[in-house]
């Protein structure tokens, strides 16, 4: 019996805690797979570290979760001394439910409403920018008082009330009395308190996405926008720190809890605190210093940069992970732009079109500069969000391939600068086909039954079902969209699964034979496979252009010319387009001679090779509310 | 006897109410300067909230608190000369010995050398030399009372308030603890205020017994004064064992109880008035049945030690005699009761409530359950 339950415990804890070590050995990994363990290295390490946007981010957040957290522990401490001297039992009830409620409360409903809450008052009170550090901060607090205050009060409850009196017996004032007595006793459960506010609002995303402004990202929002790339080890390494970080708190608070049944040992634990709050504040110095000891100096520009903006604020709002950011070695395109301008850059990320559109639309924050992609180029100009650019100081532009020139969403050229492009495939593993497939009728194929991916999103994986009916993608005929939702009913039976970021595990590590996906992203894969290969099926495929817009809610506008110009540098384009690894639309990039992916067959497609290709459009409200309906009946099944 | 010594604390007209129970109730009470007063009753009687008035954490909802001379209704308790030893100890459990002892010191800015060597001479009272550094949390229950004594004392009050301060100690240790609280008391000539609800306690130690009950004072007197002229049927009972029966005061000095005349020393009531009388089982001659004022058979016989507890069934009123003879059951027996042992007190809300033995044992039983969980 006893073994069996020390099993049990055993398991239980190797579950909770496998993953966790799993993870930090592979930040160690000298390899970027999830799947072997080629060597230890500290490469990871390292270029966290070097990544200044992260770093930055993180050090936001430990600046917000110390500050939110004091804030929030002293005004909690005040707060559970006040009930608790209350005399009436239902007030005192009254305002405890009032106070558990908010913890209850999903995260989402606080977040939202306290955004509603500050652009309402940002309105009313005129200001620019509704929500900002001070707005994230007040949400920290106020999330995070009714922890404190719950730790607190049973506490305060615990005391024997004699000591209070007997303290004022003593001739103490009721002040003297808790700071001498009541406070020692329930120091512990305010540091619990402080430490519980520390990490709910370190890790907090979801009430901070509503909340914060575009002055200050913190890590867990910079993080979860980084989905346009697979995680990389880096994110492990970050992680990793992040979970010792924690369990160093935890061991601390055990420290302290324990320092009350054994008096000798609190001196000891508070000697502990104030090492690890000394670690903290250095490692935070360090970033800060960090951050401004390197130059970024760039060679051959080919437009003159003043610095007649020096000092404003630009707010430049983009996909996550789609800059070079100064990691391995790489251009810190930002850095550079800062110290050639004296314009600070402000950068904030989002994870897909919708996002970002929303969070326009919510009219909290300015942007300065957004990159959307085509279909949401055309929606924002219909609607007239977007500002015409002003090419007369945008001279690089002559740069950018005729090919991109035109584009239906801004036939003109009047609203966008191209930035990046992508196009769509069919990935395939030459050791598990049979034949080199050459149509997307190989999804369907039953040889390959249990080893076919398709996309986890909806337009994309509708987009190819489109082709093989041959229909186009924007189609606003709701008969061919329900013809293209049979055609992907059939195809479950062998699907192994409809997935997105997980594609790179599964073919990198062997285990499925083809899937649809972005040629960019192949690349990537193919470094750790070499048996995988790529082609543009015959029926047709989708590309996009993801392009540099200007937002009609811009406050920057002649910085913002200035930052679209640098960006279409010769090298600050070339950095960027190593970086993301999709195809780059500008001239100097494709015919410079360092470019590592200069002549990439599948990136720059020779004349004769170049697929069919056509782009989404922006379609109404009804078609897109229609094909998703069909959607969910696709993926229920 | 006279007003030779002033009054330190006076609490004049005093009701206080929690929610609409009257807890005291039009209190009126005087404590002379060095007396030690002690306030007895039950649990819930109020003695507690009576110190925390005097102390100053309770605002009565009528009548003045007065100390020596001046109303202090409306002075804080952290400004009152007036220290308590909690019902608790409520000794502070962050500090040490020391530190525990000097606090009400260090409040009031003593200088540190004055305060050491206080400290020093108040461990040597409470005999605790050499405790200093030791955690308040690993003293025994009788040491953590000593810290408590000392940390009240050494700030030197002119009154000190004591809430049953030795209700937590076993037997053999309170006796020492009475004796040390009273040397205390003698040594430094402070004024007590000592709450119990043990008699013994209260009769042995004090020079002045308050008997409380529901909130009301029952008496005020010596310890002797309190014992042999109980002024109701509630403290005759509550003071050691008393036999209290209905009697009928025909004149002057004679009683008449169960249809026989007693002589007696009582005076000043109405002709046939009913009263209550107290005749203590000691006071009570067991004789042979022909030469007792009243008859009747011996229904139980129990060995206490020093004495033999016997009830005697006297028409229906079971009777508690204490004696050194012994006898037996079912014998028939007559009593005797010399004038002097008899006390004649006025009817009131308690009579007939206390002073049968009839449902004796139980009655024991009952006391002793109350006990132990008191004790918790
Ligand atoms: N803060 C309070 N709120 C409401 N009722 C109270 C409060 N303090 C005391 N009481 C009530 O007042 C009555 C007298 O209480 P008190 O503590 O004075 O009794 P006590 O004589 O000291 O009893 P014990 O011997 O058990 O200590 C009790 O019925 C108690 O329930
Ligand atoms: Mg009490």
């Amino acid at each position: 019996m006893k073994i069996v339950k020390r099993l049990i415990t055993f398991l239980v804890y190797a579950f909770l805690y496998a993953p966790l070590i799993i993870m930090v050995l592979f930040s160690f990994n000298s390899g970027r797979s999830t799947m072997v363990f080629e060597g230890f290295s500290l490469k990871w390490y390292e270029t966290l570290f070097s990544n200044n946007v992260l770093m930055e981010c993180l050090q936001n957040s430990l600046i917000l979760a110390v500050t939110s957290s004091v804030i929030a522990t002293i005004l909690g401490t005040l707060a559970a001394v006040g009930v608790y001297r209350l005399k009436n039992k239902y007030i005192s009830g009254t305002i405890m439910t009032v106070n558990n409620i908010p913890m209850m409360n999903p995260d989402i409903v606080t977040g939202v409403s306290l955004m509603l809450l500050f652009v309402f008052v940002g309105t009313f009170l005129g200001l620019a920018e509704k929500t900002n550090f001070w707005t994230l901060l007040i949400a920290h607090i106020t999330f995070n008082i009714p922890y404190v205050l719950l730790n607190v009060l049973p506490k305060l409850k615990q005391t024997d009330k004699n000591l209070v009196e007997a303290a004022m017996d003593l001739g103490c004032t009721p002040n003297q009395a808790f700071f001498k007595v009541v406070l020692p006793q329930i120091n512990p459960g305010i540091m619990s308190g402080l430490l519980m506010a520390f990490t709910l609002s370190f890790d907090d995303f979801v009430i901070s996405y509503y909340t914060s402004g575009t002055d200050f990202r913190t890590l867990p929002l910079y993080v979860y926008d980084i989905v346009k790339k697979p995680v990389k080890p880096n994110i492990y390494a970050l992680y990793s720190i992040i979970f010792i970080l924690i369990l160093l708190v935890l061991i601390i608070n055990n420290f302290v809890l324990n320092g009350t049944s054994k008096k000798e040992s609190s001196g000891r634990a508070k000697k502990v605190v104030s090492a690890i709050l000394a670690v903290v504040i250095l490692v935070v110095g360090v970033f800060a210093f960090k951050g401004c000891e390197t130059t970024h100096s760039i060679d051959g520009l080919q437009a003159e940069y003043s610095r007649e903006f020096e000092g404003t604020t630009l707010n430049v709002y983009n996909w996550g992970e789609y800059i070079s950011d100064g990691s391995d070695e790489s251009l810190d395109v930002i850095a550079a732009f800062e110290q050639l301008t004296g314009i600070n850059v402000n950068y904030i990320t989002y994870e897909s079109n919708e996002v970002m559109y929303s969070k326009l639309k919510s009219n909290s924050d300015s942007y300065d500069i957004i990159i959307p992609s085509d279909y949401m180029i055309q929606r924002l100009k219909n609607e007239g969000m977007l500002q015409k650019l002003d090419f007369s100081q945008i001279s690089n532009y002559k740069n950018i391939d005729e090919q991109y020139k035109n584009l239906y969403f801004d036939e003109n050229n009047e609203y966008s600068v191209p930035y990046s492009v992508g196009m769509v495939g069919l990935i395939y593993n030459t050791t598990m086909v049979e034949e080199v497939p050459t149509s997307w009728t190989a999804l369907w194929d039953e040889r390959y039954s249990g080893d076919i991916l398709t996309f986890n999103n909806s337009r994309d994986a509708f987009a190819i079902a489109q082709k093989v009916l041959g229909q186009s993608f924007n189609t606003e005929n709701k008969a061919d969209w329900d013809a293209a939702a049979e055609l992907l009913k059939k195809q479950t039976p062998v699907l192994q699964g409809r997935v997105m970021d997980q594609v790179f595990e599964k073919m990198e590590g062997g285990n499925a034979a083809l899937a649809p996906y972005y040629v960019g992203d192949f690349l990537i894969m193919q470094e750790e496979n070499e048996d995988l290969d790529f082609v543009f099926p015959e029926e047709g495929v989708n590309v996009f252009v993801d392009s540099i817009c200007v937002p009609s809610c811009a406050k920057n506008y002649d910085a913002a010319m200035m930052f679209i110009n640098f960006m279409l540098e010769p090298e600050v384009a070339l950095a960027n387009a190593e970086y993301i690894g999709y195809a780059s639309p500008n001239t100097e990039v494709v015919n410079h001679p360092d470019y590592s992916y200069k002549d990439n067959e599948y990136l720059y497609p020779a004349e004769e090779d170049m697929p069919n290709v056509e782009y989404f459009y922006d379609l109404t409200p009804e078609i897109r509310n229609y094909y998703e309906k069909l959607w969910v009946e696709i993926t229920s099944k | 006897m006279k007003n030779e010594k002033k009054n330190v604390v006076e609490l004049r007209n005093i009701t206080v109410k929690f929610d609409d129970d009257v807890i005291l109730d039009d209190m009126n009470l005087s404590i002379k300067d060095g007396e030690f007063v002690t306030l007895l009753g039950q649990s819930g009687c109020g003695k507690t909230t009576t110190l925390r008035i005097i102390a100053g954490f309770v605002q009565p909802n009528s009548g003045d608190v007065l100390f020596e001379g001046n109303r202090i209704n409306d002075v804080p308790a952290h400004k009152r000369s007036v220290n308590t030893i909690f019902q608790k100890y409520a000794l502070f459990p962050n500090y040490n010995v020391y530190d525990n002892i000097a606090f009400g010191l260090r409040i009031s800015k003593v200088p540190e050398p004055v305060i050491k060597e206080r400290v020093a001479e108040m461990l040597k009272l409470v005999n605790l030399e050499g405790f200093e550094k030791r955690s308040v949390d690993k003293l025994s229950g009788g040491q953590q009372q000593r810290v408590a004594i000392a940390r009240a004392v050494i700030n030197r009050p002119k009154v000190l308030l004591l809430d049953e301060p030795l209700a937590a100690l076993d037997a053999k240790l309170r006796k020492d603890m009475q004796n040390e609280l009273k040397n205390i008391q003698r040594q430094l000539g402070i004024t007590f205020v000592f709450v119990t609800h043990d008699q013994e306690e209260a009769l042995s130690m004090s020079d002045t017994v308050v008997v409380m009950n529901e909130g009301k004072i029952q008496q005020i007197g010596s310890p002797i004064d309190i014992y042999n002229e109980p002024q109701n049927a509630f403290v005759a009972d509550f003071i050691g064992e008393s036999n209290i029966l209905d009697g009928i005061m025909k004149e002057d000095f004679k009683v008449c109880l169960d249809g026989y005349d007693f002589k007696c020393l009582d005076s000043g009531f109405g002709k046939n008035e009913p009263v209550d009388v107290v005749i203590r089982p000691e006071d009570v001659d067991i004789v042979p049945e022909e030469q007792g004022m009243l008859t009747g058979e011996i229904t139980s016989v129990t060995f206490r030690g020093v004495h033999f507890e016997i009830i005697i069934d006297v028409q229906d009123f079971k009777w508690m005699i204490q004696t050194t003879d012994e006898h037996k059951v079912g014998e028939k027996v007559g009593l005797y009761i010399e004038p002097d042992a008899i006390h004649v007190m006025k009817k009131s809300k308690y009579s007939g409530q206390f002073g049968d033995y009839s449902s004796y044992s139980d009655e024991l039983d009952e006391l002793s359950v109350v006990e132990e969980s008191e004790d918790e």
